[in-house]
């Protein structure tokens, strides 16, 4: 399953860069966020409660950040298992100098699921993390714009 | 699978089910199960009461009132299939109703279901975003109304909060010629693209076409941009090419294993050509 997106942001790459890789912005800009906990450098161990109405499940995970080369590109690794099935993706993402002090991020997802999720919800799931994708970075956006940004 | 378990109650009556949905946290409401017992048994929702409202009568039933058609919530797709007031008053729903499922399916899901559930493969969300139909959805303190442009928020979500119960839909019922043409998909039979269309029409000249397309995108939706191209305007062959054209513009599609986001746009676009040419002769 792919999953695209751009989104833009009014900071320069630096500073969208340490927002968007600061743990305590991650915890609170990731959509059903219920722990984060580091267990390494660039790794976290993280409980999630997501869905879309009232299909909703808790994933316990992994996360880790590699190939992180600030403030131009990283990858994101995730390896999460709940009672609706599991997931495991790689999103690259790209901060690119839109210039006049604007970023833009792209987002290049490639994720495999399975389980019961996947047997009914498949055709659920990839507008679903669009949408949680979405979240995450207008919740981002704020934060890094906003004026505690 | 098994469900998780979960305790059962039958209401008799719409104040009933009412109350039990506002003195049990997390309860659900049962109408045919035909999309929440598959839901149920895979454990990807796990509400703690059902409350089956297929007991209700008041629920259930066709009937035409001041013009319009009024449907209860509870009546079956297989119901309205066999029903001469939906045939005569909204040929639209009469050309959706046999193409749902199989007649099992038919026979125990609900058009209140179908609307609350919001499948963004359902096919009643694009006839009732065609026929502008009215929602009559009750609460604790009386009932409201919502027009169906308004009534679906996203995937699988709707405007109904947990304690509320859509009770009644009420659409015109004047035999405005409409069809609904869909494709479906080959294992499930839910609609890859599903476009529901009315057209008036008087001495060549269209009179108000409304499109409604499920399948494509998250959520069902009017493709307007082809209605305004043509309201008002000449029939002809072109100016329906032409409008049909622009029927996927600006659409970000659904894309799985089965039909990619490309192949749903062209679909969008190549059925609702075909329909319009059904309904305008053109
Ligand atoms: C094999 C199979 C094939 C199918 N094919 C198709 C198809 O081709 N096209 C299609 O459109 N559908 C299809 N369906 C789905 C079917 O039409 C369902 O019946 C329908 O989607 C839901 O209606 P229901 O009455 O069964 O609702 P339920 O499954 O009982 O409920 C669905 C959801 O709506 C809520 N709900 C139900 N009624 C109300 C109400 N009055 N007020 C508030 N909330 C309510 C419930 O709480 C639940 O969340 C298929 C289903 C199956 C099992």
């Amino acid at each position: 399953m792919r999953i695209d997106g751009t989104f833009s942001f009014n900071a320069n790459p630096e500073h969208v860069w340490d927002v968007l890789l600061d743990p305590e912005a991650l915890k609170a800009c990731i959509p059903g966020c219920q722990s984060m906990t580091s267990t390494g450098e660039n790794t976290y161990v993280i409980t999630l409660t997501v869905g879309i109405a009232q299909f909703k499940g808790t994933y316990d995970g992994n996360v880790s950040i590699q190939d992180a080369h600030r403030p131009d590109r990283y990858e994101i690794h995730v390896d999460g298992k709940g009672r609706p099935g599991w997931v495991r993706g790689v999103g690259k993402i790209k901060l690119v100098d839109a210039g006049n002090g604007a970023t833009t991020v792209e987002v290049e997802g490639d994720a495999t699921i399975g389980g019961p999720v996947f047997s009914i919800g498949s055709r659920f799931v990839p507008p679903a993390a669009k949408m949680l994708m979405g979240q995450f970075f207008n919740a981002m956006k704020k934060r890094v714009e906003g004026p505690a940004g | 699978m098994h469900p998780a378990p979960f305790a059962y109650k039958a209401a008799h009556s719409v104040e009933e089910a009412l109350q039990l949905l506002r003195s049990h946290e997390d309860a659900k409401i049962l109408a045919g199960g035909h999309s929440l017992i598959p839901a149920l048994k895979l454990r990807l929702t796990q509400p703690a009461v059902l409350i089956d409202i297929s007991k209700i009568s008041s629920l259930r039933g066709i009937r035409r009132e001041n013009g319009k058609l009024i449907i209860g919530s509870g009546t079956t797709h297989r119901e309205i299939e066999q029903s001469h007031l939906v045939a005569e008053a909204s040929p639209l729903l009469a050309s959706v109703a046999p193409q749902i499922g199989d007649v099992q399916v038919r026979h125990r899901g609900t058009f209140g279901g179908s609307l609350a559930h919001a499948d963004p493969a359902g096919d009643w969300p694009a006839a009732a975003l065609a026929v502008d139909a009215e929602l009559v959805i009750a609460g604790a303190h009386g009932t409201r109304t919502v027009h169906a442009s308004e009534f679906f928020t996203g995937m699988l979500t709707t405007v109904i909060e947990p304690d509320e119960i859509l009770t009644e839909i009420k659409v015109p019922g004047e035999g405005t010629p409409g069809i609904y043409l869909k494709h479906r998909n080959a294992a499930s039979g839910y609609a890859t693209v599903g476009v529901a269309v009315t057209a008036t029409h008087d001495h060549g000249r269209i009179g108000t076409v409304t499109i409604g397309v499920t399948g494509a995108t998250p959520v069902a939706f009017r493709a307007s941009i082809v209605e305004h191209a043509l309201n008002g305007h000449a029939v002809s062959a072109h100016l329906l090419d032409e409008a049909a054209s622009h029927a996927a513009d600006g659409l970000e599609c659904l894309s799985d294993i089965h039909a990619p986001a490309a192949y749903r746009s062209q679909l969008v676009k190549v059925m609702v050509r075909r329909a319009l040419g059904k309904l305008l002769h053109a």
